[in-house]
């Protein structure tokens, strides 16, 4: 075996900082650089505190295919990088400053949910099953060759946020495989069949942006878990309705145990919970937002909106 | 009552990083004693056992440095 590859990675967050340990125990791979994806927001600085604690080599960076970021990984003759949890698009400049290439992150099973707000279609499509992948980057979305590939059960009752964390942890465990093929002496290079490739972008929202109640209570279910990255901000929108030409927005729903009968949108129950009626049950809605988007409970949007049952949700808000 | 919600707090969040050492005074973010996953976990657990609603806005390094920041998170959502 030769002499160490210097690795570099580009991200954030759990993932950025966990993967960076697997890599301080590997004696084929010298990882001696890191650029902090500061495009978004973070909820804490994990990867970024963990890099000064260990007085760790770093740059933050929220135009990773500028020369900055490409001067720093060359100066350091860095010959293969992995993006982590970065939310920045790799360009062509950067690709071809780092010789080995870039080996990127994404929260699917690829070539199914490539593209964005993977775990929210999954959620969404009934999935019973989600994985994770680590791909080579190429110049297309997601499209690059597979290095390796998780999947995992997607349990009942998920939402977004919750199946985002279980994909994290899958990818964090996935990575010591990626660092065992790098060891073993060559990084598999598996084409994804594009006939299966499925693909969605910022401009596409499951189940559209009102909650219409004839429909399922299944899919309303669904469509609302799909949204739901409390106590996050979604970076959907919301499943929006509306009584009385007031609107609400639906973060958790959960179906009604008792059979139930009445036209779709008609309020059942109104007090801590509020009960409506959809095509072929009813849903029990438990968290709340009121038009303002603030989270409030939902005897308080009972109250304030003077909701009753027997009152309906006005069908402008579905139809 | 302070004293009751800090020792609740404590609890979780020993219960949450498994670590049994973490105390009032632990700098929890900067000492890298709790991550982002923990603060998701923590803030809803925080809703769960003391009924409070607690924004995305104020889910923030700020609120979440020590164990006092979060007491006061807690009991100002509680109030409100």
């Amino acid at each position: 075996m030769g002499s160490p590859r210097h690795v570099g990675i580009i991200g954030t967050g759990r993932i950025a900082k966990e993967c960076a340990k697997i890599l301080t125990h590997s004696n084929h791979l010298q990882w001696i650089a890191s650029v902090v994806d500061s495009s978004r927001e973070t909820l804490s600085p994990d990867f970024e505190q963990f890099l000064q604690a260990g007085n760790h080599s770093y740059l933050v960076s929220s135009a990773i295919n500028e020369a900055p970021v490409i001067d720093y990984f060359e100066g350091l003759e860095v010959d293969l990088v992995f993006s982590i949890n970065n939310h920045q698009i790799i360009r062509e400049a950067l690709l071809e400053g780092i010789p080995g290439g870039i080996i990127n992150f994404h929260n699917a099973p690829l070539p199914r949910y490539a593209g964005l707000n993977a775990c929210s279609w999954a959620i969404y499509n009934a999935e019973s099953e989600h994985g994770v992948t680590w791909h080579w980057v190429d110049s297309g979305v997601d499209s690059g060759d597979i290095v390796a590939q998780k999947m995992f059960p997607v349990p009942p009752g998920s939402t977004a946020r919750s199946l985002i964390m279980l994909s994290i942890s899958a990818g964090i465990e996935l990575f010591g495989e990626v660092v065992t093929q790098c060891e073993q002496g060559a990084l598999n290079r598996l084409p994804q069949d594009r006939s299966h490739r499925l693909m969605y972008s910022s401009r596409d929202i499951p189940g559209g942006a009102q909650v219409d109640f004839s429909l399922s209570t299944d899919l309303i279910d669904r469509l609302v878990r799909a949204r739901n990255f409390t106590p996050l901000e979604s970076p959907l929108p919301l499943p929006r309705a509306s009584i009385m030409g007031r609107p609400f927005f639906l973060d958790e729903v959960r179906v009604a145990d008792v059979e139930s009968a009445g036209t779709p949108g008609l309020v059942i129950r109104a007090d801590e919970v509020l009960e409506i009626q959809a095509a072929d049950g009813s849903l029990e809605i438990t968290r709340v937002r009121d038009q303002d988007g603030q989270r409030i409970p939902v005897a308080s949007l009972v109250t304030d909106y003077g909701i009753t049952p027997g009152m309906h949700i006005d069908e402008e808000s579905y139809v | 009552m302070s004293s009751l919600v800090t020792n609740q707090v404590l609890s979780l969040l020993q219960e949450i990083t498994s670590n049994s050492a973490l105390s009032e005074n632990s700098a929890l973010l900067a000492e890298g004693l709790i991550d982002s996953f923990d603060i998701i976990t923590l803030v809803n657990r925080l809703e769960e056992v003391f009924g409070v609603i607690i924004a995305a806005q104020e889910i923030v390094p700020e609120n979440f440095g020590t164990v006092p920041d979060i007491v006061r998170l807690v009991l100002a959502n509680r109030l409100s």
